[in-house]
């Protein structure tokens, strides 16, 4: 993925949580690490589609634990869109 | 230089549609005191007040007279210079006290282009000193009214204390800018308008239950001569409002969060399965039961300190067969509520309008008797120069309850319990219905944490 969207993906998570982008690490669990709840899991994966203009799976998406997968799920679909 | 005009979010006009719909403002009032059985300096306590008025816009926004459909705009004022009025009730007793306050709580913001919100420094029976804030819904909910009365003690020990200056508070227009965009973005609106109608659709027609049993329905199809009617009739001529509190004592709460953590399920969802199995229990083992769960949306760190009102409320349907075990049906309301978390930037009352042109029912019938509110942040002093202080806070009802029943989970400010506060309409419940159905609740959860593969309809004959 490039930087610029691994940038922008990294921004936006550090919305919903207390540490800044660059603290964020590829090995961090979204619930665990980065203290997301259900709720607001649900509204960051709204967040992506409509800033990366993905259309995710929600079955999948649901099960994303760590922001490595994400990424890599993230990088996935921007290839299927291009 | 001209004020700059913003419509309603989606929460605000939630709020303010029994305004439209009733003609008085009352309905749309918050009242709730807060305070510590400690002495205050309110010469400092008016101080952070004041400073929260500069900090927090929401509590500047004003709102525009109606237009010709009953609409309002509302504006934010760049200063509120207003005095903090201090009142001394400590010579009475705490209820005549509370009493008291409760009938300011009736006292209505009725006026275009005026404060929406008062705050009086209050020193109550006990020894309890705090403020007593009267607030039009709109500017806030119950999770950004504990973010200002937080945000305020930190201001004071600041000033009384020497601690540090609280960080900024996030700007309810900027906020409310990124919300109007979001609702208006097509992409998003039409994924949502196709969730919710195949949901809507999937499983047909929902049906109406009641913990008074099907005789309530079976009521309404006889008032409308349809035998076949699947929604009931909402009270709309007494709406007076009974309340029944009930205190979980704090192991009993750290079971039940134990288990929510170790098997990954949320309290709502937990206490949304406790309320659909008595429901089912009372109406002949129904599978199909439709509750609504409100939402306070608040996700980003923007949204938890912006204020204003973001509380949606959306139906959760779920179908539960009697062999589905405890455990799995947890998961089934989790799911389900999940996917209307991811759906819930979609106007609830658009939600409202599509259920009632896929079932057209008569008007002012209801498929759901019981809503929820569960609110997981505590109002707690986390100043360390007052901890240990114990913190009394209390919500006073605005005299209206629009809703059969309307349970509201939170975690007590000083002993880690939790509070089930029922407001039940008084038209035809009784306190004693309440402590029935917290029993039941109770005892479902209790059952079914301690044997989590014990089926649905095993618990229902059990309890």
């Amino acid at each position: 993925m490039d930087e610029q969207k691994k940038k922008e993906f990294l921004g936006l998570v550090s919305q919903y949580c207390e540490l800044p982008e660059n603290d964020i690490k590829p090995e961090m669990r979204f619930r665990e690490d980065l203290g997301f709840n259900s709720l607001n899991f649900m509204a960051f994966l709204g967040d992506i589609e409509d800033t990366f203009d993905v259309e995710l799976d929600e079955q999948k998406a649901v099960t994303l634990t760590t922001i490595a997968q994400a990424l890599e799920y993230l990088e996935e679909l921007t290839k299927e869109e291009e | 230089m001209e004020k700059e005009l913003y419509p309603l979010n989606v929460g605000q006009m939630l709020q303010y549609l029994p305004i439209k719909e009733t003609g008085t403002q009352r309905c749309c009032n918050i009242s709730v005191f807060c305070g510590l059985q400690s002495p205050i300096d309110f010469g400092l306590l008016k101080h952070a007040v004041q400073d929260e008025f500069e900090r927090a816009d929401c509590l500047r926004l004003r709102f525009t007279a109606p237009d010709e459909n009953g609409d309002v705009m509302q504006y934010v004022v760049d200063h509120d210079d207003r005095d903090v009025p201090f009142l001394d009730l400590s010579g009475m007793t705490m209820p005549e006290a509370d009493a008291y306050l409760q009938s300011k709580t009736y006292e209505e913001f009725n006026a275009p282009d005026i404060p929406m919100a008062e705050f009086t420094m209050v020193k109550m029976p006990e020894g309890y000193n705090g403020l007593y804030i009267h607030i039009d819904h709109r500017l806030t909910d119950s999770t950004a009214l504990i973010v200002t009365v937080n945000d305020i003690m930190e201001i004071y020990c600041h000033y009384r204390f020497g601690s540090e200056y609280p960080a900024p508070l996030a700007s309810f227009i900027e906020v409310l800018k990124k919300d109007l965009e979001k609702a208006n973005n097509p992409k998003r609106q039409s994924k949502d308008e196709k969730f919710w109608r195949d949901m809507l659709t999937e499983n047909g027609e929902p049906i109406y239950s009641d913990i008074q049993g099907p005789g309530v329905l079976r009521a309404s199809r006889k008032a409308h001569g349809d035998r076949t009617l699947c929604a009931a009739d909402v009270e709309k001529k007494d709406r007076s409002v009974g309340i029944a509190d009930f205190h979980l004592e704090p192991e009993a709460t750290q079971n039940m969060m134990d288990f929510c953590m170790n098997h990954n399920i949320s309290m709502t969802n937990l206490i949304l399965l406790a309320m659909r199995t008595y429901l089912s229990k009372q109406n002949g083992g129904q599978q199909d039961i439709m509750l609504r769960n409100f939402v306070s949306r608040r996700s980003t760190r923007e949204e938890w300190t912006c204020g204003g009102s973001r509380t949606l409320s959306y139906p959760c349907r779920t179908i539960i067969t009697p062999d589905t075990e405890f455990l799995d049906a947890a998961y089934k309301v989790q799911d389900v509520q999940n996917r209307v978390y991811l759906h819930s930037n979609y106007d609830p009352m658009k939600v409202k309008a599509m259920m009632k042109e896929l079932y057209p029912t008569p008007d002012d019938t209801e498929y759901i008797s019981m809503s929820l509110t569960y609110q997981p942040m505590p109002v707690r002093m986390k100043n360390e120069h007052l901890k240990g202080i114990n913190v009394r806070s209390v919500w006073y009802p605005n005299g209206a309850a629009t809703k059969k029943i309307y349970l509201t989970v939170t975690h007590s400010a000083n002993d880690g319990g939790m509070i089930f506060d029922f407001h039940y309409q008084k038209a035809s419940l009784t306190y004693h219905d309440m402590e029935l159905l917290y029993y039941y609740m109770m005892k479902i959860i209790y059952k079914g944490m301690a044997e989590p593969d014990m089926t649905i309809g095993e618990i229902i004959t059990n309890i």
